[in-house]
């Protein structure tokens, strides 16, 4: 399928016709950016896969129209391959991935053993379990939707044949104290960008990452109130958090773009995060 | 992607051609007060005449010139909403040629324009930005930058031209960190290699080096129109910011080709 047709009179005019009648598969579609991408994609045009774990917000979403829900967990390699043998037979093959399924899971690297009082190693668990959904589940969507599209053989024509956007963080360059496992997962999924974009041209697929600061999402509302007011305090302008409909935004001008490929785009309002100054110090 | 500008002026320097046309061109469709800003009179006044927007001969250089200038747009079309900064030069040259170092005026000329030059516009264009802001929490306009690729990976033959863009690109947080409490924000792009005048008419070996750098995908040069649709989901999008974005299809230039 051709994303792009992009006629000799190119114009930007032309550009928001993109994304009419494409098939878009969108991770951590239930909530969040994602749902915020979804609602983008759908005023697009779009028609759009929605991957999350199975619950109500899936539930809900499912009933939205041009929507094909299917629940199942990003980090696992047979519940992927099997949602995108599901679109492939119910629509046909993906030109859009849009990945956005991700955790915050704090964790310390240690902690006081309550039964002994000694500190002890965290257990290996909780850190896996961030970088297997954060980055080994971005991989994970990007391989099969990869390969959806390079059945056709290389993209000898130069057309476009399909675009990932992936979920970075600004905790890719700064994460804060107990953001280990986040941080290193993130700053993978911004890393890969470049090689992603290089090796998946031959095939005419484009993969840029953007890198929100601070969001109104489920994963914000967990955060602690007063670490939250020092993240918003930092924020230059606009001096608060940033709105799941600004990302899906950006989403759509990375789309639109064809010259958008291998960036990692920071959107936080200009803030560069701080780590406050810890408790046993003050 | 269109924000709607309603009227609202947008300053565009090195507006009479390449990057700054096209994003003239995008701007006025967006409903914005457009006026260039170009050193090159004739060219100037046949692209605002063709765009039917305004123009004023001004060089990005001349601080006290550049002053007058934004005053008289002030005063002719009220105060500048959006400034987007896109005079520059490439004037490629080495370091040391046949035995023989580089005149420091040659380096210099390149920072006067590229660097010092937009820095001259956002110190003209900010403080009418601010005294037009409607309310506390109001945004107050945008600055866009026109950084490089070469930023990053400046080639053989680009240092004055790096080291130029280097610090458009480096301005870009400081300004924002700035501005913000005035609801000001700053963005860079990072275009790579552009079909622009200022590239076609770069000189045959230094223009083929350029070009012969093909991006990953799409295996072809950038075009204006798209500078233009990222300064535009730029202004239309209040949580960029203090960012500079590369816009260059995957391309990193390679030492030399």
């Amino acid at each position: 399928m051709a994303l792009c047709a992009c006629p000799p009179d190119y114009e930007s005019k032309a550009l928001p016709m993109q994304m009419k009648e494409a098939i878009a598969v969108v991770t951590g579609a239930a909530s969040g950016l994602g749902r915020a991408t979804v609602d983008m994609l759908h005023e697009q045009g779009a028609r759009v896969v929605a991957i999350d774990l199975a619950g109500p917000a899936l539930d809900a979403l499912a009933q939205v129209p041009h929507t094909l829900a299917v629940p199942g967990d990003v980090a696992s390699a047979s519940d992927m391959e099997a949602a995108f043998a599901r679109v492939h037979s119910a629509w046909g093959t993906p030109g859009i991935l849009v990945n956005c399924a991700g955790v915050l899971g704090p964790a310390r690297v240690f902690q006081r053993d309550k039964a002994t009082g000694r500190t002890v190693p965290r257990p290996m668990e909780s850190f896996r379990r961030v970088i297997a959904i954060n980055l080994t589940g971005t991989f994970n969507t990007i391989r099969l939707f990869a390969q959806g599209l390079a059945q056709a053989g290389p993209a000898d024509d130069g057309q476009e044949r399909g675009v990932i956007v992936n979920t970075a963080s600004v905790a890719a360059y700064e994460a804060l104290s107990a953001q280990t496992a986040y941080g290193a997962s993130k700053a993978g999924v911004a890393s890969m960008t470049l090689p992603l974009a290089r090796e998946l041209a031959r095939y005419g697929i484009r993969v840029v990452a953007l890198a929100p600061g601070t969001f109104e999402t489920g994963m914000y509302a967990v955060i602690p109130e007063h670490t939250r007011r020092t993240l918003i305090d930092d924020v230059p302008f606009p001096n608060r958090p940033g709105r799941p409909s600004e990302f899906a935004h950006m989403v759509r001008a990375v789309i639109e773009n064809q010259m958008m490929n291998g960036s990692v785009v920071r959107i936080d309002g200009a803030v560069r995060m701080r780590e406050p100054a810890p408790a046993w110090r003050t | 992607m269109q924000p709607a500008l309603n009227n609202r002026v947008a300053v565009i320097t090195g507006g009479a051609s390449g990057l700054g046309a096209a994003t003239a061109q995008a701007l006025r469709d967006a409903g914005a007060r457009v006026v260039l800003l170009d050193r090159d009179a004739p060219t100037l006044q046949a692209a605002a005449q063709a765009m039917g927007v305004a123009g004023y001969a001004a060089d990005v250089t001349d601080d006290s010139g550049m002053e007058r200038v934004f005053e008289q747009i002030r005063e002719t079309f009220g105060p500048v909403y959006i400034l987007v900064n896109c005079a520059g030069v490439a004037d490629p040259g080495s370091v040391v040629r046949k035995g023989v170092a580089m005149p420091l005026a040659n380096f210099e000329r390149v920072l006067e324009i590229n660097l010092l030059g937009s820095i001259n516009a956002v110190r003209c264009a900010v403080p009418q930005m601010i005294e037009a802001r409607a309310g506390d929490d109001a945004p107050a306009g945008v600055v866009i930058q026109t950084a490089s690729i070469a930023a990053f990976d400046g080639q053989i033959g680009q240092a004055a031209y790096a080291a130029s863009k280097g610090g458009c690109a480096g301005m870009v947080l400081p300004l924002a960190r700035e501005l913000g409490e005035y609801g000001i924000r700053v963005v860079g792009i990072a275009p790579g290699v552009f079909e622009t005048p200022m590239t076609l008419n770069l000189p045959p070996a230094s223009r083929d080096v350029v070009f012969a750098a093909v991006p990953p995908f799409p295996p072809r040069a950038g075009r204006a129109e798209e500078f233009a649709a990222l300064a535009l989901s730029i202004i239309g999008n209040p949580m960029l910011n203090g960012e500079v974005i590369r816009l260059d299809g995957a391309l990193r230039m390679p030492a030399r080709l």
